[in-house]
């Protein structure tokens, strides 16, 4: 793909290709007992992190961490919500830099997820594609020539691929655009969700754009047809934002100064206003019409200012008006460390 | 275990027919389940014999009600249901492979020559769905001749 550039990486959040792999005649985890779940897991464990050599890695039972510590990495898209749920020996096997990941007895045995920042599905792609197939070496995969990789749901079947691009689109959401955005892209094979992925509200304007086809397709093709729709996406909020930008830029201006404000004076503030005001701040930056902080700060503070995060870094029982007060002063000192006259 | 009518593919299939005397189960390949008279089809709606998988031991009918399979081995149990299922959710029932030969192609006047060679093809390749949909395809030509 020539079409990957990082020059997208303002509105491009980040970029994630999983790779969902499963033993061949092991029952999937949903319909193994403990002690089967247990074997695969310590099965699976043990080769990945044979693999990982001289790498760092973490190897996190989800089942016997502290439960914050598990919430705090959902938030931070790192398990699924889901796989809170009737999980047996599930773990979540990762890299140091967080980037490259094994999470082990979810709804398959394995899926293999590689994160990027910015507009980078090919490195994405490459890196999980390349543990993949070093997993596949020893390790008996399933796969059929009919059906590709075998998967317990069959939407992910063939390539057990899905590879996503986290978008921010707050000129869209403004102009109410995102349902109908939603549909032109299902209708070639995509889909659109937010960010926190409960319905259609996206916290801090984030979406993400996924392939739903999994079977059929070459990986490559997929992936280029998700850049290629990505770009289009990218396009339109670009156009979106200089219409609002257009009709009144001083009330443009006004609306990210006024985050900026805030953000950098206030003593108490929920994960909800926060999340709202980065958005504005974030367009603002990427607009030009503020020089700090640098997209890299405010992509860290989305990522880490949800409660969960807040309360197992602090140290503290997620408490409501306790966590306001912590949250309001991570950003305040996160923000000022990065600000230069201006 | 290999199955009990051939002896020699792998038995993939638990089958369970009720009869007078009781009820028997047989471990079978998926080609030989398919010769059996009573053997269902995707759109069969009451499942006379029982078919589940031996390595999982999940039914057809917890299959068709949860739509998620159990095992790997599920994929050639349940094949001739699954290729509904999967042109309905991925709108295609085949992953991409290059064509073999037999698929392509044929002679009309070598029609069933090439229709015989295409089903050996597909027991190889352990398609057995393309196998079923070809077995059909001989039977109907046979009986036209
Ligand atoms: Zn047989
Ligand atoms: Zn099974």
């Amino acid at each position: 793909m020539t079409m990957d550039t990082n020059t997208h990486g303002d509105i491009a959040f980040s970029s994630r290709v999983r790779l969902a792999r499963n033993l061949k005649d092991i029952p999937f985890p949903e319909r193994l007992d403990d002690k089967q779940a247990a074997e695969v897991s310590k099965k699976i464990s043990d080769a990945a992190l044979r693999l990982a050599g001289d790498e760092k890695w973490h190897d996190l039972a989800l089942k016997t961490i502290d439960p914050l510590h598990r919430q705090a990495l959902v938030e931070r898209h790192l398990v699924s919500r889901e796989m809170l749920g009737g999980m047996h020996d599930a773990r979540l096997l990762i890299r140091d830099d967080e980037r490259l990941g094994v999470l082990v007895n979810e709804e398959d045995h394995m899926r293999i997820q590689a994160l990027r920042p910015g507009f980078d599905l090919t490195e994405a792609y490459e890196e999980a594609a390349d543990l993949a197939a070093r997993l596949e070496g020893i390790l008996n995969i399933a796969s059929l020539p009919t059906y590709g990789y075998l998967t317990c749901c069959p939407t992910n079947v063939g390539t057990g691929m899905r590879a996503s691009v986290m978008v921010h689109l707050p000129a869209l959401a403004r102009a109410d655009l995102i349902p109908k955005l939603l549909q032109t892209l299902s209708r070639s094979g995509f889909t659109l969700r937010g960010y926190s992925g409960e319905g259609s509200s996206a916290e801090g304007d984030l979406y993400q754009i996924s392939n739903q086809v999994t079977l059929g397709r070459y990986e490559k093709d997929i992936l280029s047809d998700l850049s290629e729709i990505t770009l289009q996406v990218i396009d339109s909020e670009k156009r979106s934002r200089q219409a609002f930008f257009d009709a009144d830029p001083v009330a443009y201006e006004d609306r990210v100064a006024r985050a900026y404000g805030i953000l950098t004076n206030a003593v108490s503030i929920s994960h909800q206003e926060a999340m709202s005001l980065l958005s504005t701040l974030r367009e603002g930056v990427e607009r030009g019409v503020r020089q700090t902080p640098d997209i890299e700060t405010i992509n860290d503070l989305q990522l880490t200012i949800g409660p969960a995060n807040v309360a197992w870094r602090e140290n503290v029982e997620p408490d409501l008006r306790g966590q306001d007060a912590l949250r309001a002063d991570m950003i305040r000192h996160r923000l000022k460390e990065n600000h230069t006259h201006d | 275990m290999r199955c009990e009518r051939c002896q020699q593919n792998t038995a993939r299939l638990t089958v369970t027919l009720k009869t007078k005397d009781g009820t028997k189960t047989s471990h079978l390949c998926p080609m030989c389940a398919l010769t059996l008279p009573t053997f269902y089809t995707p759109h069969t709606k009451a499942v006379r014999p029982d078919v589940s998988c031996s390595v999982c031991q999940m039914s057809l009918s917890e299959f068709r009600q949860g739509g998620r399979l159990g095992c790997s081995n599920c994929y050639e149990v349940f094949q001739l249901d699954l290729a509904d299922v999967l042109n309905r959710v991925q709108g295609t029932d085949h992953h991409v492979r290059p064509l073999p030969e037999s698929e392509k192609k044929a002679e009309p006047t070598d029609a069933l020559r090439g229709l015989r060679q295409a089903l050996k093809d597909a027991v190889e390749a352990e398609d057995y769905y393309l196998a079923a949909t070809i077995r059909d395809e001989i039977r109907e030509k046979e009986e036209r001749n």
